[in-house]
């Protein structure tokens, strides 16, 4: 009898890491899946950083780089764009994107700005431009543009984008095959017992394991901030990464609570129950 | 008690069991990861290092070894390049004079080798009414901000040839007048280099065939764009000067 015992007890605790591994694994997908590189997240780059302000600087930085050695001020390429202009033309890059469609930007208003400004500044200093230097101009004003195209595009969005709607698939079915397999664990706790209070305090083991396997690594790579040490750039890229990062871990740390409102309400549960048997007898 | 120590039992054995499976996914991700981290966050300003110190300032003095005695005296360093010693108070001496600086060496321990972004030193041309500063490496935001040293190429003092850029529309624009027989001076935080130009020469766009890094002598070469004129653009030619060493300490 009592080896019995000892052998279902044993059995219950195998059971109940078995599934504190099964939760853990369950909320590793929810973190991925909602907190991971997904369309919202992605939509969220531009709103929620200085995303947009600091490719402006970047893209003034490069043209001023360019600027200097044709001898022109550098300053002639200020106020070409608008920083709405720029965040509308990179809200539709990355809608573009995720929807796989061809995104062509029309630059025509800035490179009219560029032109009034060449000329603004030419007249002032009434220089009168020859053939050379007037192909060597054209050539400039493609470099500036193609340098704002290159800058307004996510190539990587893309593919990011496509390989994560593969993987979501993925997760989705090996998500629901763990909540089966769970479902099953407990199943045999249940029917191990007599008393539910008994598999229900295994359950609770499992759900508090799983909710301090799946908090402790989020919580220390949140608390150490590793990933704003990230050597990237240029800094909007920089910014892109440490809010995808961040955003993933607060997203992991969130969905880890859920298993201490499980462990909540088998606690409550458990000595609810436990009270009626004492009233009963 | 069992509601905290079989959790905690659970998780331990949970890392544990996750740790030795994935042992080498997880050290893989670690080694990667370290790679691409710097110790701090990184800045994005503008500003570059600098470790130039002039030694030509009024009290500055620096320690140097005579070639011809191995002796390590401490000089007073002329803007002309010339060197005088001072004596044990560290004050010159009525009888010092003023000597070639190529007659010393300066010592390893003394010397701070500039790292890529670094101000290091000033390069002038008093004729032509040059004035730059000059820093290691050559890209963009160098550039803008004075000559730029090809980073494979030699520090002043070296025997060796010493590459530098700078863009013809700013900083090396009073090359369009410099001729054979100029005087350039890169001043260093460890001495004053004299070089003499002896040429130039005009090449396409990609500069090939216009230098030779390889080269045991000192010879500086500047390049910049050509011709020196508004909108002459990068894909036009260079224009590259050469002049060699004619006094300053060596390395040791």
């Amino acid at each position: 009898m009592k080896k019995n015992s000892n052998l279902r007890t044993a059995l219950s605790i195998i059971l109940a890491f078995i599934l504190s591994i099964v939760f853990t694994a369950i909320t590793l997908i929810g973190d991925v899946y909602i907190g991971g590189i997904n369309e919202s997240v992605i939509g969220g780059i531009v709103p929620d950083t200085n995303y947009c302000e600091k490719l402006m600087k970047e893209y003034l930085d490069n043209c001023q780089s360019m600027t200097i050695p044709v001898g022109l001020p550098e300053n002639i390429t200020d106020n070409i764009v608008t920083i709405d202009e720029l965040r509308s033309d990179v809200n539709q890059s990355i809608a573009k994107t995720l929807r796989n469609e061809k995104y062509s930007l029309d630059t025509s208003a800035y490179e009219a700005r560029l032109r009034d400004n060449i000329d603004a500044y030419l007249n002032d200093k009434k220089i009168e431009l020859t053939d050379d230097q007037k192909d060597d101009l054209e050539s400039y004003v493609e470099l500036i543009m193609d340098e704002y195209q290159n800058e307004i595009k996510l190539p990587a969005v893309g593919t990011i984008s496509r390989y994560y709607r593969k993987l979501t698939k993925v997760l989705i079915f090996a998500g629901l095959g763990l909540i089966a397999f769970a479902a099953f664990i407990i199943y045999l706790l249940w029917k191990m017992y007599k008393w539910k209070g008994h598999s229900l305090r295994y359950i609770a083991y499992s759900a508090l394991a799983a909710f301090y396997m799946s908090e402790i690594v989020p919580i220390a790579l949140y608390s150490s901030k590793f990933y704003t040490r990230l050597s990237i750039k240029p800094e909007y890229v920089y910014e892109a990464v440490v809010y995808i990062f961040g955003n993933f871990l607060k997203t992991s740390i969130r969905i880890g609570f859920i298993w201490l409102v499980v462990l909540a309400v088998i606690v409550t549960e458990v000595y609810v129950s436990r009270k009626s048997a004492k009233k009963k007898h | 008690m069992a509601y905290v120590c079989m959790p905690l039992i659970f998780t331990v054995f949970g890392y544990l069991i996750v740790y030795l499976a994935l042992k080498p996914v997880i050290e893989l991700t670690v080694s990667v990861t370290t790679m691409i981290m710097a110790n701090e966050v990184p800045d994005f300003n503008m500003n570059l290092g600098n470790i130039f110190e002039d030694p030509t300032k009024p009290n500055a003095s620096r320690e140097y070894v005579r070639i011809d005695t191995g002796e390590k005296v401490v000089v007073k360093v002329n803007p002309d390049g010339t060197v005088e010693e001072k004596n044990n108070n560290n004050a010159t001496g009525g009888g010092s004079s003023k000597q070639d600086s190529s007659k010393y060496k300066v010592p390893s321990d003394t010397l701070k080798w500039p790292k890529n972004g670094e101000r290091y030193g000033k390069i002038t041309c008093e004729r032509i009414d040059m004035e730059a500063p000059l820093f290691m490496g050559d890209g963009f935001m160098i550039l803008r901000q004075g000559v730029g040293q090809f980073a494979g190429s030699f520090i002043p003092g070296y025997g060796k040839p010493i590459l530098l850029a700078g863009h013809s529309m700013t900083f090396f624009a009073p090359l369009e007048d410099i001729e054979k027989g100029d005087i350039v001076t890169i001043t260093t935080s460890y001495g004053v280099y004299k070089y003499k130009v002896t040429g130039s020469k005009i090449t396409g766009a990609s500069g090939s065939g216009a230098y030779d890094l390889k080269q045991d002598k000192e010879q500086l070469i500047m390049y910049t764009c050509y011709p020196f004129t508004l909108l002459s653009g990068s894909r036009r030619q260079r224009y590259f000067v050469y002049a060699d060493l004619i006094s300053g300490p060596k390395l040791n």
